[in-house]
């Protein structure tokens, strides 16, 4: 999916991007099919339920790819740079972390407890030998006050460290090279709320001093909407709507993208919740015709057999993938 | 809770003054004390729900757990059905620990993965000699329609890692139920699942509720699932309740500092969030083996007073029939203090 927005060339531009995994029911196609545009300096956030493929997309951006995968392809353009073309040794050396990071989710768990946390983020720095030890060192400093952790945590370890600054030091790890695009993979899932509209200002903050573009990735559209210019809406593998997030908060079109909002627990209304019946699809078996019929109030005939397009939404601003929508203009 | 039951009637749950210190090791030989738990009553009656809201560390699980008594305090009573069974011997809990149950967090460990959906849902059954075999299966086929497992038979020999978290969570509350209990603590059991799948959990709970007239002590960090599931909410910090009241008005107006920081950081569904930070409490909660003199909130507080919040342990007000809050706004010493200030600043301008 694209929207037209774009002044001039995206960051990141990404084609019908797949990703498939061999297991022993077949392949699980875990991302079938995801366009979409980046431009710098801007946050897109990719929301949707567990295993609609969110975390995978992200993995073949970054192409750490799992050692089952079947199928990879598609277009990643980056900077106007065909990083399909990259081989994987020059995908490392010019690609991962220098201009694509990511902070995973459960990185708090990911630091080794047994070295100090400055090590560990003065390692991304030196690993690659093109830094001196004391420069790095320095480096990590300013790294660690970008991420408002004060300088004496360089000697710490992972365990002096609450959640929070651990997810900082994860933070800091990404930032470390200057990537120009980082991803986001459920920052902040670990975390209680305090701390965690801690960090979602901590990124705000990075994202307006720094123009560090991101991909937020999230099961919670709610906190997504803390970060995200634009929303992408992620369904059994596929982008089902993509807009502004004033469009997709205020007015979604896609009846998934309607039940996501609507099952969300206001703070200040008794509005009841709803939810969405049934789980999300087998990918190594998709449902036929729209993926989410199965589970769609609206679904008609067609949408059990013919794949919706994408259509222009009333906005005019966002793409939605439904064949209601088809019905309206017609 | 604040409102007087009917007189006669006791309350189904009765917490009275519950401490609960953990020794821990400190550094070399020194011994630290945790006080997870520090002084909290609360009363919960059949077909009630009470949330106990709060971030990680101020005591809630501990509280949970207690409640439970799979914790015996070390100070105050725990009283079920006014039965006290705080120092009750394990041995003679039996009759207690069928009619309360709990249902836990992670849906993906609180499952044995070597057990079929029945054993696990049948196994209360089993420990409490319920019944011959065919009954026991009866009796879990039932246990799994209540909570939409349909058909029954589907479900029974499959293992857990073959379905989803919101149906190993009803797994766990299927487990829950068999005994048909009258006390389930639910101990946030919906925050390892999917935002979209929350709300039919805690749907089916609420219907489980009418059904069987089930009281649930709701634990959870998420004030807004609270809003839709417990009418009335706790806050609590650093193991005291610091606010209590009908979770509508603790989210319209809040009294204590720390609920309101706690309002704060709740994010909702809105583009315009993006566009400024959000106002938050400064730091974290301290750990609980270490609680700060007289309010505990007072390193945090935005309106901390010298010399009352850091000295004095706030009172604990009761501001409506149903509200109390526990911080010294509220309080006489500091209303004085307020307005002692206020004509000083009026002076000073002067």
């Amino acid at each position: 999916m694209n929207v037209q927005q774009s002044h001039g060339q995206p960051l990141l531009s990404v084609r019908d991007l797949r990703l498939s995994y061999a297991a022993d029911r077949g392949d699980v196609r875990a991302v079938d099919g995801v366009s979409f545009d980046l431009e710098a300096g801007q946050t897109l956030a990719i929301v949707g339920e567990s295993g609609s493929g969110k975390t995978s997309l992200a993995l073949a951006l970054l192409r750490l790819l799992p050692r089952n995968t079947s199928q990879f392809e598609g277009q990643i353009t980056l900077n106007g740079m065909d990083c399909m073309a990259l081989s994987d040794g020059d995908f490392r050396d010019r690609v991962r972390w220098r201009q694509i990071s990511m902070v995973f989710q459960g990185a708090t768990e990911s630091l080794n407890p047994i070295y100090k946390v400055g090590h560990q983020v003065r390692e991304v720095l030196t690993a690659r030998g093109d830094q001196s030890r004391q420069a790095a060192d320095e480096r990590t400093r300013e790294l660690l006050d970008m991420v408002r952790l004060p300088t004496e945590t360089f000697n710490r370890y992972p365990h002096e460290l609450s959640g929070g600054m651990k997810q900082r030091i994860a933070v800091a790890s990404a930032l470390a090279l200057n990537p120009t695009l980082i991803l986001l993979d459920e920052p902040t899932s670990a975390l209680d709320v305090g701390v965690q509209a801690q960090i979602m200002n901590l990124f705000k903050r990075l994202k307006s001093n720094l123009g560090v573009a991101s991909i937020f990735i999230s099961h919670d559209i709610a906190l997504a909407s803390d970060l995200a210019d634009y929303i992408a809406v992620m369904y059994a593998g596929r982008l089902v709507e993509i807009g502004p997030s004033e469009d997709i908060l205020g007015a979604p079109s896609h009846p998934y993208t309607q039940k996501l909002l609507a099952a969300i627990p206001r703070l200040r209304s008794d509005t009841p919740l709803e939810f969405i019946p049934g789980a999300p699809p087998d990918l190594s078996d998709p449902p036929t015709g729209c993926r989410f019929h199965p589970r769609c109030e609206f679904a008609m005939d067609r949408c059990r057999v013919d794949g919706p397009r994408e259509f222009v939404t009333a906005s005019g601003q966002s793409l939605a993938a439904c064949w209601l929508l088809d019905e309206r203009t017609s | 809770m604040t409102v007087q039951p009917e007189i006669g009637a006791a309350p189904m749950l009765d917490l009275q003054d519950v401490a609960m210190h953990f020794k821990s090791r400190g550094r070399g030989f020194r011994t630290t004390t945790v006080r997870a738990l520090d002084g909290v009553s609360l009363t919960l009656d059949r077909g009630e729900t009470i949330a106990i809201v709060g971030e990680s560390g101020c005591g809630k699980t501990t509280m949970g757990r207690v409640s439970l008594r799979l914790l015996e305090p070390t100070a105050g009573r725990v009283l079920f059905d006014n039965i006290d069974i705080t120092e009750v011997k394990e041995s003679r809990l039996k009759g207690f620990r069928r009619r309360a149950q709990g249902i836990f967090q992670d849906p993906f460990t609180s499952l044995d993965p070597y057990m079929t959906i029945r054993q696990i849902v049948e196994e209360p059954l089993v420990i409490h000699g319920e019944g011959s075999a065919s009954e026991r299966l009866e009796r879990v086929e039932w246990a799994l329609e209540e909570v939409r497992m349909r058909p029954a038979s589907d479900f029974l020999d499959r293992f857990p890692h073959l379905l989803s978290g919101g149906q190993r969570q009803r797994v766990g509350i299927a487990r829950a139920l068999t005994l048909t209990p009258e006390y389930i603590l639910a101990d946030e059991p919906v925050s390892m699942i999917d935002a979209s799948s929350r709300a039919e959990i805690l749907a089916l709970l609420r219907e489980l509720q009418e059904r069987h007239r089930i009281g649930y002590l709701y634990i959870t960090h998420d004030i807004a699932t609270a809003r839709h599931f417990a009418p009335t909410a706790t806050v609590m910090y650093l193991g005291r309740i610091v606010e209590q009241g009908p979770t509508a008005d603790l989210i319209s107006n809040p009294l204590h500092p720390y609920t309101q920081g706690l309002l704060n950081a709740v994010p909702e569904p809105d583009p315009a969030n993006r566009l400024a930070e959000r106002p938050v409490l400064p730091g974290e909660a301290p750990s609980p083996a270490n609680v700060p003199s007289g309010c505990r909130f007072h390193p945090r507080c935005p309106v901390f007073m010298a010399g009352l919040c850091d000295v004095v342990e706030p009172p604990l007000v009761q501001v409506e029939l149903d509200r109390t809050v526990e911080c010294h706004l509220y309080g006489e010493e500091g209303q004085a203090r307020a307005e002692q200030d206020a004509t000083e600043s009026v002076s000073e301008n002067a």
